[in-house]
């Protein structure tokens, strides 16, 4: 049993010799799941002349495509970023062969938000640090969680307005 | 005659230019750059302060006054205490056993000078096979010794600064040997026949003569030794990336993460005039101390 990004599922699949199931992150309650969104994002930048910026847009329509975004998913194992991709052909074809695929799709309804801030390189940092604490019990979990909140919020102060 | 004499002054000047050129752009330069950048605000990832603005020593007192960063410095005395002073004792014993006339004797040097050749990175990569809990050779060494205690050595944080310290002093050892080597074989023998014709025994030979005779040695080993200290990060990238909970972060990584995790420019400049100024010092002190014993 590994836990792993979705987007690991087409190499492991062709790796493995045996029935390969997936299944969300167990959640904090019994019975209950968890799951870990990410993925990247376009940004079209307010300075650009419009015709660049228009041409931008017209990219992202075209490579947010449902045809597009199934293709990348079948090749990769990352769940496709819109619902309308599973009801392309190409899918539809691929799913019947991998159900695995719909699986890692429909652990997304145990998602919360992502963690999105600013200065996340130090946030994430002093978070690792106090995980680290309380998983070595220097800490106790309560205890580390706060003092990260702490620092986390230090670090956080010059980017309020 | 007089063309002559002004081609011969200028000549060394064109032969030194590229090397002066060299030091100049990215040594002297960035030195002056990081020296005025430590005395402004600059975080490439806060608008506000994209802009560089005169804090005067504002950066230098947020260093001294956050208590995390004395735990940096704190690591980086461990550290060095850790590795010099060992990696040179054992780099002066394996050359006392390789300097031997003993049929195979190439194989033990090359089994103590190995490890310099490798790539610290990849070195490193096999150490994190070798601690590996449980069944990791390391380990498995240890309890054969009669170990019992915590075998996750890189995830301990008691443990994890030992660990580097453990591959930097494998792997600069054989370096060192190396020098002492060379030292070793370029001592005069008629020192030693006069100490065996007075009697003195090997102890006495090996305090009495050997090592002063090596202390032009020791002293640049101890100089290279230091420097390799503040320098090295390759290793704790791979194997702890400076935890766990920051155990294991030396001043060197802190400045990688100053800079390029936190991207905060005014911080990571006044690092980087702590280190010059540390390594200057330790250098400009040696240089003077090792003329004046020549002398």
């Amino acid at each position: 049993m590994i836990t792993h990004s979705s987007g690991s599922l087409v190499g492991l699949i062709a790796q493995a010799d045996f029935e390969l199931g997936v299944m969300p992150y167990p959640g904090k309650e019994e019975g209950t799941y968890a799951s870990v969104p990410g993925g990247g994002n376009f940004y079209i930048m307010k300075g650009a002349p419009q015709e660049q910026q228009d041409a931008a847009w017209k990219f992202v329509e075209f490579i947010s495509g449902p045809e597009y975004v199934a293709d990348y998913s079948i090749n990769t194992g990352y769940i496709a970023n819109r619902a309308s991709a599973y009801d392309t052909e190409a899918m539809l074809a691929y799913v019947a062969e991998v159900p695995q695929a719909l699986d890692t799709r429909d652990a997304l309804q145990y998602a919360g938000a992502e963690l999105a801030i600013q200065n996340l390189g130090q946030v994430r940092g002093i978070f690792h640090d106090y995980l680290q604490r309380a998983i070595n019990g220097e800490m106790t979990a309560a205890d580390a969680m706060a003092a990260a909140q702490v620092e986390a919020d230090a670090a956080l102060v010059d980017f309020c307005p | 005659m007089q063309a002559s004499r002004k081609s011969f002054k200028t000549l060394p000047y064109i032969l030194i230019f590229p090397t002066a050129a060299f030091v100049a752009l990215f040594t002297a330069w960035p030195v002056l750059l990081s020296i005025y950048q430590s005395f402004f605000r600059q975080r490439m990832n806060i608008a506000k302060f994209r802009e560089p603005a005169f804090i005067g020593w504002g950066n230098y007192v947020d260093l001294f006054t956050d208590p995390y960063f004395i735990d940096v410095i704190k690591n980086t005395l461990a550290y060095i205490l850790g590795t010099v002073p060992i990696s040179i004792i054992l780099g002066f014993l394996f050359a006392l056993l390789v300097n031997r006339k003993v049929r195979g004797i190439g194989f033990f040097r090359l089994a103590f000078f190995h490890p310099m050749v490798l790539p610290m990175v990849s070195a490193a990569t096999i150490w994190l096979f070798l601690f590996t809990p449980d069944y990791g050779l390391f380990n498995a060494a240890l309890r054969f010794l009669g170990y019992s205690g915590p075998e996750n050595w890189t995830g301990n944080p008691s443990l994890a600064l030992l660990s580097v310290v453990i591959v930097a002093v494998w792997k600069n050892s054989g370096y060192y040997m190396v020098f002492y080597l060379a030292g070793l074989q370029n001592l005069p023998n008629d020192v030693y026949e006069a100490a065996a014709l007075d009697g003195a025994n090997g102890w006495q030979t090996l305090w009495r003569i050997t090592f002063p005779l090596l202390r032009r040695t020791t002293l640049f080993i101890t100089i290279i030794a230091f420097i390799d200290s503040f320098r090295t990060v390759d290793h704790i990238f791979v194997l702890t990336s400076g935890g766990p909970s920051r155990s294991s972060t030396v001043l060197l990584f802190e400045l990688w993460l100053e800079r390029f995790e936190y991207q905060d420019i005014g911080i990571s400049a006044a690092i980087t005039v702590i280190f010059v100024i540390v390594l200057l010092a330790f250098t400009v002190t040696n240089f003077i101390t090792s003329d004046r014993k020549e002398a």
